[in-house]
């Protein structure tokens, strides 16, 4: 029997080959949106010779990493009998082990005794990938050939040399090939060193060390989380979440979880979810049950490790054909984010009735604008995702305020600088800020509102914008208020002024021409009036809320000419709320 | 013992034979023959490098030919026996996303001898629309996907991924399985055929002869031309419509003949669409050559008669589509006016040509099988839809 101490050490090494991975990924790829806002994530999978599991990853996007698991599967089903040392597979497609099709799983067996063992995996949202519309998001499609390119798992190296025609074929359906190829190269170069470091691991401390050791800290895993569930009161919780539209015309799209929980054994099914829709927010099993799991984790204690022996204790349930477990050829290129995002809000409210003091917020709830054109001072077509509108997500949980911008789950991106973006893009930022008075109230605040003006120069670009959160916002919990409404207005300013309620496609935006957008913050945590006097005095100076917001959400009543609480009006206020 | 055979004449033979057979064969195979434009089915012999030897049906010379001479640049020193190649990339010496071409290369004694080349439209590969034709398309992306030269086998051994790949992006991928399939069997028949006689012949000499088939057209295509009166003569052909824009689109040729070579220029053409007209120099080279087969009715069909054709496309018009563009009606409405426009031209010189004249016939929509929507405008080819559809890109 392994050593605990060796098997911390070796899961420990497998963390550290993932942040390793990560970084390789980080210094060497090309666009922005890998080496800027970090929207990839790396790890390392195990093969049992039945299951995959995975068992290290770096920080960074659960819902990539979560569904990648998914990804090796596909792999080992289409090359169980063909797997070779130099072997690097990838995949995009969403019925085929991926989640939408710009999550490309790029995946290399490492072997010991002749057979797979691990494999280190690198998924990352690529920025073009073919289609009738630049970066994927198509609002108009209807069946998932009307998204972009399908990869099935395809070797794109056998046995260490690079088939440059499969190659070639994948980048010619890119807008910017160049730019695709030098992102790939960088996820070539993570796996081909998770290899090497793996190989070291494997002859320090020999494959069955490794494997046991794996094995343990995926017992270990699994036991802590079904120790924490223990804690939980049993019980059959119900959530739900409502998803704005699906940009054809269907609305209040629903997803509904129940969580019961008995025991240490915890299930979720999401039976009574709407049905698929036409329109392109169906998420595929491997994405709803990443958004579980992401939801789970949010709630664990930090120090239990993050693997699948937390999943393998958690059952999930998701009818084929409805809107979280879709059949193809259903669109889902969005369903990353909303309906995703819905499934992790939904298991959160149906947790919330558990575990009250663990919940909030876990999506995004997004206002999405891809932007695609010619840079004419580089004379290269560039396409790429407007982070600054979707910048705000985080609710506020207990003994946090929502803080920064996005939530915790999705605290691996980091925010794209406007200075680099207007190197980077033809782009001119007129604003990029918080929003007074938006950031939803409770005992623990939302963080605020974001608006951002972006201009056009130089170059007629193209924008594609999806909306959501708008009737159906970032929702509170135990007691706090909902996040703002997102806003999205093309050609602000002008007599062309348009605002989008749902979305738009291959909207030219010439130079010159502004886009005004105002993503809502998330929700709040716990009641207003509850909130420490004090903290909203600061949110006042910080001029996060107005004095008039701090009487009205807060019950707390600032006197405006030596800015100081008053006390005895705030109690009063209080208390009249409180009856 | 045997008499020996004259080994231009028997490749010659052997050639007529085996595209006789091999096209009506695959014909036969094809399971989506009532979903696609069988005009379009196509099959094709070349030299180790590329040019033509023999096509059938002859107008699909153009195509074909510049599908093998890229094919040719990309993978002629990176070729073995038992491969073959696949592709529909426009931008790679393709026509339109549906047209696929499989590419056998011929290998006697160790030494590529040769290609054997097959092209059907495949019933669908993804896109906007199913089938493909998408009149909105603004780019060629919306029209499905692009499959450059890769290899669908090595050394005989199919690369499954690679095929999944293809099929998973069609909305009809066990047609389109059983399509490629029957195209690999016929490149088998095409390629077993000429390989026994390269083999008898010997690959130098089989290489000898095919030179000497495509150099004989060269000369009885240049005699003919030479035979034209010396001038310069225009052609235009009718306008061309296009979903996305008001005005319509026209092709302009100035025909000059000096001496032996002939002159096709096509300044003054419109330039480029917003939709799925443009073209391809490839395919606009292609229909610019058939007028001319009406000069050459009993010459073999091959490279040769492209020797002393010299097209001038300049850049600036729809004629030479340039990636990203849409361009999947290329081979139909845009192509016929190009020939129509050539014929046009040569009629003026070549007054007796009949068939000149029936060339420079009004434009005809192309069987469909699949309904195409367009913009409803009166000259919209399409068939007009039940209440017209809204342009997508309107005001832009």
């Amino acid at each position: 029997m392994i050593d605990r101490i060796t098997a911390l050490v070796i899961k420990d090494s497998l963390e550290a080959i993932s942040e390793e991975m990560s970084k390789t990924v980080e210094r060497t790829a090309v666009h922005p949106l890998f080496n800027e806002v970090h929207d990839y994530s790396t790890g390392v999978f195990f093969y049992d010779g039945s299951d995959v599991r995975l068992v290290a990853r770096a920080t960074a996007i659960p819902v990539h990493i979560f569904a990648s698991i998914l990804s090796v599967e596909a792999l080992m089903e289409s090359f169980q009998d063909d797997l070779h040392e130099g072997d690097i597979v990838m995949l995009n497609d969403p019925y085929y082990g991926g989640t939408h099709h710009a999550d490309w799983t790029v995946m290399k067996p490492v072997f010991f005794d002749g057979k797979p063992v691990l494999f280190p995996s690198v998924r990352a949202h690529m920025a073009d990938f073919g289609g009738p519309v630049a970066g994927g998001y198509n609002p108009e499609a209807k069946d998932i050939w009307q998204e972009a390119l399908r990869i099935p798992p395809i070797k794109l190296f056998e046995k260490g040399v690079l088939r440059q025609d499969v190659l070639d074929w994948i980048l010619a359906n890119s807008r910017i090939p160049n730019v695709l190829r030098g992102d790939l190269a960088a996820m070539f170069g993570a796996c081909n060193l998770a290899e090497q470091r793996i190989h070291a691991l494997f002859t320090k401390y020999g494959g069955d060390v490794v494997n046991e050791s794996i094995e343990y800290t995926l017992d270990y895993a699994e036991k802590r989380f079904r120790a924490e569930v223990a804690k939980w009161p049993d019980g059959e919780y119900q959530g739900s979440a409502t998803l704005d539209h699906d940009s054809l015309g269907n609305y209040d799209v629903e997803v509904k979880t129940t969580v019961t929980i008995k025991g240490s054994d915890l299930s979720v099914d999401l039976s009574g979810s709407s049905p698929e829709t036409p329109g392109f927010v169906n998420s595929p099993f491997g994405n709803t049950a990443s958004w579980v799991y992401t939801a789970l984790c949010s709630v664990l204690p930090e120090d239990i490790p993050i693997n699948s022996g937390v999943f393998r204790a958690v059952t999930i349930t998701a009818p084929e054909g409805t809107v979280v477990n879709p059949l193809p050829p259903a669109p889902c290129m969005f369903s990353t984010v909303v309906i995703g995002g819905d499934v992790g809000t939904a298991t959160m409210q149906a947790l919330e009735q558990a575990i009250p003091d663990k919940v909030g917020s876990v999506s995004l709830n997004y206002c999405l604008c891809t932007t695609y054109g010619h840079d004419s001072r580089y004379g290269e077509m560039f396409v790429t995702i407007e982070y600054g509108n979707t910048l705000v997500a985080a609710g506020g949980t207990q003994g946090q305020d929502g803080w920064g911008g996005w939530p915790a789950p999705m605290c691996g991106l980091i925010y794209s600088t406007v200075e680099m973006s207007e190197i980077q893009f033809p782009f001119f930022y007129h604003q990029y800020e918080y929003v007074g008075d938006t950031a939803a109230p409770g005992q623990w605040r939302g963080v605020p509102g974001f608006a951002m003006k972006r201009e056009s120069v130089r170059d007629t670009s193209i924008i594609n914008v999806a909306l959501t959160g708008v009737r159906h916002s970032s929702p509170g919990f135990a007691g706090g208020k909902n996040g703002a409404s997102s806003r999205y207005v093309l050609n602000w300013g002008t007599e062309h002024e348009e605002e989008v309620l749902e979305s738009a496609a291959n909207r030219p935006s010439p130079p010159g021409s502004i886009i005004s957008t105002f993503k809502g913050g998330g929700g709040g945590w716990g009641n207003p009036f509850a909130r420490d006097p004090q903290k909203v005095l600061d949110d006042v100076l910080d001029e996060f809320i107005t004095i008039d917001s701090a009487e009205r959400d807060y019950g707390v009543v600032i006197q405006s000419d030596s800015m100081t609480i008053d006390a005895e009006e705030t109690l009063r206020r209080r208390a009249l709320v409180a009856k | 013992m045997a008499y020996p055979l004259d080994p231009y004449k028997e490749t010659s033979a052997t050639i007529g034979a085996t595209l006789g057979r091999a096209r009506p064969a695959l014909l036969r195979r094809l399971s989506s023959l009532a979903l696609i434009d069988r005009r379009h089915v196509t099959v094709a012999l070349a030299t180790a490098d590329g040019r033509v030897v023999g096509v059938d049906p002859a107008a699909r010379l153009g195509i074909v030919r510049a599908v093998a001479r890229a094919v040719c640049n990309t993978f002629c020193d990176n070729v073995a026996e038992g491969d073959i190649i696949l592709t529909n990339d426009p931008f790679s010496g393709g026509t339109h996303i549906q047209d696929m071409t499989l590419l056998r290369p011929l290998f006697v004694a160790e030494q590529l001898a040769g290609w054997a080349l097959v092209q059907t439209p495949l019933p669908d590969l993804g896109g906007m629309a199913l089938g493909g034709y998408y009149p909105f398309a603004l780019e060629i992306w919306a029209e499905g996907i692009r499959v450059t030269p890769a290899r669908l086998y090595r050394q005989g051994v199919l690369q499954r991924d690679a095929l999944t790949m293809l099929t998973l992006n069609s909305r009809l991928p066990h047609l389109v399985e059983r399509d490629v399939q029957s195209m690999v069997e016929i490149l088998e028949l095409a390629n077993t055929t000429v390989a026994d006689l390269a083999t008898r012949q010997t690959p130098a000499v089989y290489a000898q002869a095919l030179d000497q088939i495509i150099a004989d057209t060269a000369v009885q295509a240049q005699a003919t031309l030479s035979e034209l009166p010396r001038g310069e003569w225009q052609g235009k052909s009718a306008s061309i419509h296009c979903c996305l824009e008001e005005a319509n689109l026209q092709v302009t040729v100035r025909l000059t003949v000096s001496g032996e070579a002939v002159k096709l220029d096509f300044s003054g053409s419109s330039p480029a669409a917003k939709g799925f007209v443009n073209t391809t120099t490839a395919t606009a080279q292609a229909a610019a050559a058939i007028p001319f087969f009406s000069l050459w009715p009993a010459l073999p069909v091959n490279d040769g008669m492209f020797q002393h054709l010299h097209i001038a496309i300049p850049d600036n018009t729809f004629l030479h589509a340039k990636l990203p563009m849409s361009v999947g009606w290329s081979p139909y409405q845009p192509s016929q006016a190009v020939v129509q426009a050539v014929a046009a031209a040569l009629s003026q010189a070549h007054r007796t040509l009949p068939s000149a004249k029936q060339l420079a016939a009004p434009v005809t929509s192309p069987p469909l099988p699949f309904t195409v929507t367009g913009c409803g405008r009166p000259d919209c080819p399409f068939p007009i839809p039940q209440s017209p559809t809204p342009n997508p890109h309107e005001g832009e």
